[in-house]
């Protein structure tokens, strides 16, 4: 079984200016998460693979999960990348499992308990699932699934879940309550005044629980 | 085992997709210039998602056939799914060097401006390099004045892999860019643009001598 980390910071640059991928995931580490998402959907693919190669070695030295988000290329071009993560407009979990082979992690996004079947059945290795609660990280037109959904899937599921989507120091213990494996974190993080901070206390909630 | 020998820039024309400038559909679209007889298309659909790029690069390529080099813009991890024959660098796209790292058999274009950008891409080990906007042309336009066909001569003269024109390139320009040394030219508009395509293609057969 491959080590899903429990704690996921997702580098975002474009619901916050103040801070570049590498220092989010500086911060993020600082604080003491171990697994990092580096999502840009703008870079041009050589400053992609420049800023996600300074990221993986700083993971790697840390010992913790570096994921890319999106882009099967980058991830396989940079040697130090733990895997990626994958959404539903990507290259599928299949194809880039041919590309990335076993040892890569996979990770995959589902909506819904079925995609969450599906993901499953692909050869994911972990499912990032959501929104939970409302979030202003990304523009979502459907409802938040609530814990009570998240329950239900990992009934379910039988790989790891990372629940996404509005989580925080004021929520988080409902989401870690109903066993789920982890969370991936944005915007309380990010939009907080000390992100670090915020980390290291999200991590108690997971780890001290 | 046997190695397959290396693909090589062996054509003159290179016809870039553009989807949204055709009628057709892409399928449709590669079908036409397979009949007209063109030996190299570059898919370049720089709007779709990856699932999408792919699904789509499949299905050209099954549309295709073994005298056609199916090229993408950027991803080589498509080019790999697809079994395409090559991946072109843009501007701030992947290196060679990382192309070849996972397809060493693949053809690698690179994209240039200058002279200097065209010295580098061929000292790097590229197949060949587009070298544009030779004329002016409304894509390109935010990159300033057009180089022009005295650049073209200049840049031919200075290196060896073969140079393609690109930017407004039309049948009678193309005439003038062989003229100037360039190996073979590189099309969008004309070709996409085009109600006749199979006439267009055949203008292009004529201007460059071979497609």
């Amino acid at each position: 079984m491959k080590k899903i980390g429990k704690l996921c910071v997702i580098t975002d640059t474009a619901i916050q200016r103040k801070y570049t991928h590498y220092e989010i995931a500086r911060m993020a580490i600082k604080g003491g998460a171990d697994m990092i998402q580096f999502r840009d959907k703008t870079l041009p693919t050589a400053l992609l693979i420049k800023e996600a190669s300074k990221i993986a070695a700083l993971c790697k030295r840390h010992d913790v999960l570096f994921v890319n988000n999106d882009r099967v290329d980058v991830a396989m071009i940079i040697g130090n990348a733990g895997g990626v993560h994958l959404g539903k407009e990507d290259i599928s979990i299949k194809d880039a499992r041919k590309l990335l082979g076993k040892r890569k992690v996979i990770g995959g996004t589902a909506h819904s308990l079925k995609e969450a079947i599906q993901r499953e059945k692909e050869g994911a290795d972990y499912i990032g699932y959501g929104h939970i609660f409302a979030t202003g990280s990304k523009f979502k037109p459907d409802k938040p699934k609530g814990t009570a959904e998240l329950k239900r899937i990992l009934k379910i599921v039988k790989i790891p879940v990372l629940a996404i989507g509005g989580i925080g120091l004021n929520n988080i213990e409902e989401v870690i309550q109903t066993g789920v494996h982890g969370v991936a974190v944005i915007g309380s993080v990010l939009k907080s005044k000390n992100p670090a901070i915020a980390v290291k206390e999200l991590r108690k909630k997971i780890y001290e629980k | 085992m046997k190695t397959p020998p290396k693909v090589k820039a062996d054509f003159r024309l290179l016809v870039i997709t553009g989807r949204k400038l055709s009628k057709l559909n892409l399928i449709a679209l590669t079908k036409r210039l397979i009949d007209a007889g063109v030996k190299a298309i570059q898919i370049r659909e720089k709007d779709l998602p990856a699932s999408e790029l792919l699904r789509l690069a499949r299905r050209v390529k099954s549309a295709s056939n073994k005298s056609i080099k199916l090229i993408v813009n950027d991803r080589v991890d498509i080019a790999i799914l697809a079994g395409l024959d090559g991946v072109h660098s843009p501007v701030n796209g992947i290196s060679l060097a990382q192309v070849k790292q996972f397809a060493p058999k693949l053809i690698c274009g690179k994209s240039v401006h200058s002279l200097s950008d065209a010295v580098s891409a061929e000292k790097e080990g590229y197949d060949y390099v587009l070298l544009g906007p030779v004329f002016r042309t409304p894509a390109k336009i935010k990159y300033g004045p057009p180089l022009g066909l005295k650049m073209l001569n200049h840049v031919c003269k200075k290196v060896k892999i073969p140079v393609f024109a690109v930017g407004g390139i039309n049948a009678q320009r193309a005439v003038k860019c062989a003229r100037c040394g360039a190996h073979g030219v590189a099309v969008i508009r004309e070709v996409m643009a085009s109600k006749n395509i199979k006439g267009s293609i055949s203008e292009f057969k004529s201007a460059l001598g071979s497609l």
